[in-house]
């Protein structure tokens, strides 16, 4: 009986520990690598960093490894062209001003069901390393926040399909 | 009367101590530098990491004017990753640096002896060979990683 008791107990345990690490679900298939439970990972991102989405199954090299970042959004405000520029600012840094670390070549505004969404393509300004880097970045409202997939690259061209893509794992969440 | 305002002056003098000391570039660097712990007077700081599931190196290195953190891991699941990041501040103040960077993200790492400790994590301060040799461990594992990808599948 005891024995029963505790292993209700360690499975109903293993399933909290792992919807801790899973923060959304989604129909496609995905691993998740939280930065609450692996702090390193996020030691260059920005606050609004919450971990890294694993597509193993993608075939495409940018879509394997997606950052996933959490932006709140204010009482009453819509996702549209700006707010979406202003969370881009919070998860990869300023695209405007004096210090400008960000390039902005696109900003696409989309729905997601009834949920506002938006997709944006940029590089790095300036890089801090050897390689500059590609961005394609896409946001839906979720749960009362923004949440943003970040796929980056070091290859000029994107793939055809690449936007496709990341919106249809945007649409995936549930 | 008196150990009362021996206890102020001292108190006083204490937080006059606890003042932080900030560096942008490399002008200002040499400007504060003797007022940093000693592993961090050197123009650079290399850490290096390994645990069961993470080799990492990361680096707070010269660029240009002034700085940039440098971050390579290994990780299980995920493989290898090179990061960096342009520094546009470093504060040290009662046993925690903060490095600003130009994303506008914020680290606070606490220093403990020649270790800088990151969200529990403590990463010690090593020499250049070691720190290369542990990001030759992280790079030389990218094909490795690549290879347990492909097995995630």
């Amino acid at each position: 009986m005891n024995r029963q008791i505790l292993s209700t107990l360690l499975c109903l345990l293993s399933f909290t520990a792992s919807a801790q690490t899973r923060p959304f679900q989604s129909s496609e298939k995905f691993e998740y690598v939280a930065e609450k439970t692996d702090p390193l990972i996020g030691l260059i991102k920005t606050e609004t960093f919450q971990g890294v989405v694993l597509r193993p199954d993608s075939s495409m090299e940018s879509l394997r490894l997606i950052d996933d970042h959490l932006v709140p959004l204010e009482k009453a405000a819509v996702l549209n062209e700006k707010t979406c520029r202003e969370a881009l600012t919070r998860i990869l840094g300023p695209s405007e001003g004096k210090d400008p670390v960000i390039k902005i070549a696109k900003v696409e505004t989309f729905q997601v069901g009834s949920d506002p969404a938006c997709e944006i393509e940029a590089s790095d300004v300036k890089s801090g390393g050897p390689l500059l880097k590609r961005y394609r970045i896409a946001m839906r409202t979720y749960k009362g926040k923004i949440r943003a997939f970040v796929a980056q690259d070091t290859s000029a061209v994107a793939l055809p399909d690449e936007s496709e893509e990341l919106r249809g794992f945007l649409k995936s969440l549930k | 009367m008196k150990t009362f305002f021996l206890i102020c002056s001292l108190w006083v003098s204490s937080v006059a101590i606890a003042a932080p000391v900030c560096f942008t570039d490399k002008k200002s660097y040499g400007e504060v530098k003797e007022q940093l712990p000693a592993f961090m007077r050197r123009g650079q700081v290399y850490l290096a990491y390994t645990d069961g599931s993470l080799n990492a190196a990361a680096a707070i290195i010269p660029s240009g004017r002034g700085f940039q953190f440098k971050l390579d891991y290994k990780h299980s699941l995920l493989g290898t990753t090179s990061e960096s990041g342009k520094i546009n501040k470093v504060c040290y103040e009662n046993g925690t640096a903060v490095v600003t960077l130009s994303s506008g993200a914020s680290k606070s790492l606490k220093v403990q002896g020649s270790s800088l400790v990151y969200k529990g994590y403590s990463l010690p301060s090593v020499s250049q060979q070691k720190y290369l040799a542990a990001l030759g461990k992280v790079l030389n594992a990218a094909t490795g990683g690549a290879a347990e990808g492909k097995m995630n599948k």
